[in-house]
């Protein structure tokens, strides 16, 4: 009688759960449409891709002759000029239209970033499943060096890089998405650590599943959720650092319109002209006002449990 | 207590191996042959060849990182390319420059992130706590040097109020430290902000607090001695690492102040191409944050007793929380 009872409730359990069933993913995007600024922000930040890819696609359209002419030309009869109708946000120390500069910039400070930050996810996410996934000596030694690497003031680590490499594209890429290896190797690792425990790792092992298989198609699918979040917020840091070294004349180097490098000159000009200043700094606030917005709210989407 | 700081120490020898390893790793393959940028392009084969010896250049890696390590523990940095000067005593030069600076940036933030964190989490939900979460956000997504630009802009510029550049003596030292520290200190201060919060928070929801009320203790006295003491951990812990941070990151204040500090030493060594001088500072740096980082650790037996007991209590129940701690970590 009662384990009948118990069989029925557990059925109506199962029941009402099949009627709700929805996957990880779907609940994790209606939980995400809820946050409004989440969404604006989402909202902004794949117009301003939409503008990069924009940039990127007239280039090759036209040969570059619009990005020469308009973005890279000095024409320093009208340096300084201040915002107008016919240049929003005004001239630079050149003559240059910032607001041009700033659009096409997207390429170096947001697609850089995303693409620096995909190599140190790359890396350090294989670097991390080896080691939560075999454990032992090889986890210790592997963690150990990630230890030493997050010892090092970030700044300092990619300031140290770029001096040994030189500034260039590749070698600012290089030398931000060092520095993130870490992070995405911890995570990764911990993820890995508890799902490897699973009861469906161990079924995986039963039919005979290979180690790289069962990482690649059991257990990494599984530890998304956090590495999204991470990368989200690495992407804002990456902009931060890619600006930051290119302002002090390591990275990306002038005429290239990245918006910390627009930056370099206007120190000397600050007397001249407030909006070489205010404009590209402010399109590094909103992106990465954008990005964290969106990061946090990817966390609560995806890990309601995390949410305070 | 003493076993615990001991431990410590006894754990900051590799770290301090490991950093200094990836230091001299990283600036010391670099590519470009240093003979050539010491003796010049005209320099004949057999000048070169000797000055490779002398550099050690044909040993490997290792062995140079050695002796490096040997000289730098005779306090023994080298000899710029450029200038012949010695490495160590300009790097003793500048960084006490750093230090005030970080110091004042580190006060700046405390100052303003804890008294806004604990009023933010007493008026949860309120427009006090809306205002300073936007603040927060802003504050950690600003970039600093831009934010340094603006308050020059502002206050030297238009206003005229205090020094754009430099470093004042004696009197004119805190006029002139004001627009870095706030600088530096900003994006610290969003952070201590949004972990003084989410800790107090934490600690408020607490039976003793409820425990407290009822014995009819003063809120104010509540809020300091029962929430803020024990919220206090993790808000040293951040402003430790924020701390070491702004040690080994002041570079892009100082340049933008023209801050004689070790960080813009080390970015005008590095335009220089002026490797002994960029590789001291930055070996000096990397040290000196990983000493702070010690620093807070062992910082934290005075805040949390709990640590102390640990070091106090039976060895056997010791053992039990340290396979805890690693199955943990």
């Amino acid at each position: 009688m009662e384990a009948n009872a118990l069989k029925n409730n557990t059925a109506e359990v199962g029941r009402t759960e099949q009627v709700k069933a929805r996957s990880l993913w779907a609940d994790a995007v209606r939980r995400f449409k809820k946050n409004k600024m989440a969404v604006i922000s989402l909202i902004f930040l794949l117009v301003l891709a939409g503008i990069g890819v924009t940039t990127l696609v007239i280039d090759w359209a036209t040969d570059s002759s619009i990005y020469d002419e308009k973005v890279i030309d000095q024409n320093l009869m009208q340096r300084f000029e201040a915002p107008s109708k016919e240049h929003v946000l005004g001239l630079d120390e050149f003559g240059r239209d910032i607001l041009l500069r700033i659009l096409w910039g997207t390429r170096y400070s947001l697609f850089m970033s995303i693409a620096a930050v995909l190599a140190a996810g790359i890396f350090g996410v294989m670097i991390g499943a080896v080691a939560g996934y075999y454990g032992g000596r090889v986890d210790n030694v592997i963690m150990r060096l990630m230890d030493i690497v997050l010892s090092l003031p970030y700044m300092l680590l990619a300031i140290a890089i770029v001096a040994a490499l030189g500034p260039g594209l590749v070698n600012v890429l290089i030398s931000i998405a060092i520095g993130y290896i870490p992070e995405f190797a911890r995570i990764t690792r911990a993820s890995v650590m508890t799902i490897r425990e699973r009861e469906f790792i161990e079924a995986a092992k039963a039919v005979g599943a290979s180690d790289m298989t069962i990482i690649f198609r059991q257990i990494l699918p599984n530890a998304m959720a956090p590495l999204i979040v991470e990368a989200t917020m690495a992407v804002a840091g990456a902009i931060l650092s890619i600006a930051g070294l290119s302002f002090l004349g390591l990275g990306i180097q002038p005429p290239l319109p990245e918006w910390g490098a627009m930056l370099t000159n206007a120190r000397g000009y600050i007397r001249d002209a407030w909006h070489i200043t205010v404009f590209p700094g402010l399109a590094i606030l909103i992106t990465i006002l954008a990005l964290n917005i969106i990061g946090d709210g990817l966390r609560d989407a995806l890990d309601p449990k995390l949410k305070n | 207590m003493h076993k615990y700081i001991g431990k410590r120490l006894l754990m900051m020898i590799p770290v301090l191996i490991g950093v200094s390893f990836l230091v001299f790793f990283i600036l010391a393959v670099s590519p470009g042959d240093p003979t050539r940028m010491i003796l010049g392009q005209q320099a004949s084969e057999e000048s070169i060849q000797a000055m490779r010896e002398e550099l050690g250049l044909d040993n490997n890696l290792f062995v140079r990182y050695f002796n490096y390590m040997t000289d730098v523990f005779r306090g023994d940095f080298g000899t710029s390319w450029k200038t012949q000067l010695e490495v160590l005593p300009q790097v003793l030069g500048y960084f006490p420059n750093t230090v005030i600076l970080s110091i004042a940036g580190i006060l700046v933030a405390i100052l303003i992130g804890v008294p806004i964190g604990i009023l933010s989490a007493k008026r949860q939900y309120t427009w006090v706590d809306n205002i300073a979460t936007v603040l927060g956000l802003i504050g950690v997504a600003m970039p600093n040097f831009w934010l340094g630009l603006l308050l020059v802009m502002l206050f030297s510029v238009n206003l005229g109020w205090l020094p754009s550049s430099g470093m004042g003596e004696g009197a004119a030292l805190l006029p002139s430290l004001i627009l870095p520290a706030l600088t530096i200190g900003t994006g610290c201060a969003a952070s201590i902000m949004r972990m003084t919060r989410s800790s107090m928070l934490e600690s408020m929801r607490q039976d003793y607090i409820d425990t407290a009320r009822a014995k009819g203790l003063k809120e104010g006295y509540i809020t300091r001695m029962h929430m803020f003491k024990n919220a206090l951990i993790p808000i040293v812990t951040i402003i430790g690492l924020q701390f070491g941070m702004l040690l080994g990151g002041a570079a892009l204040t100082e340049t933008i102040f023209s801050w004689p500090g070790l960080g813009r030493f080390m970015i005008e060594s590095i335009k220089a191409k002026d490797m002994p001088m960029v590789l001291g500072s930055a070996m000096f740096l990397a040290l000196m944050y990983s000493v702070v980082n010690l620093l807070v650790d062992i910082l934290y037996a005075y805040v949390d007793p709990r640590i102390k007991a640990q070091y106090h209590s039976m060895g056997g129940k010791k053992r039990g929380s340290k396979r805890f701690e690693k199955q943990h970590s």
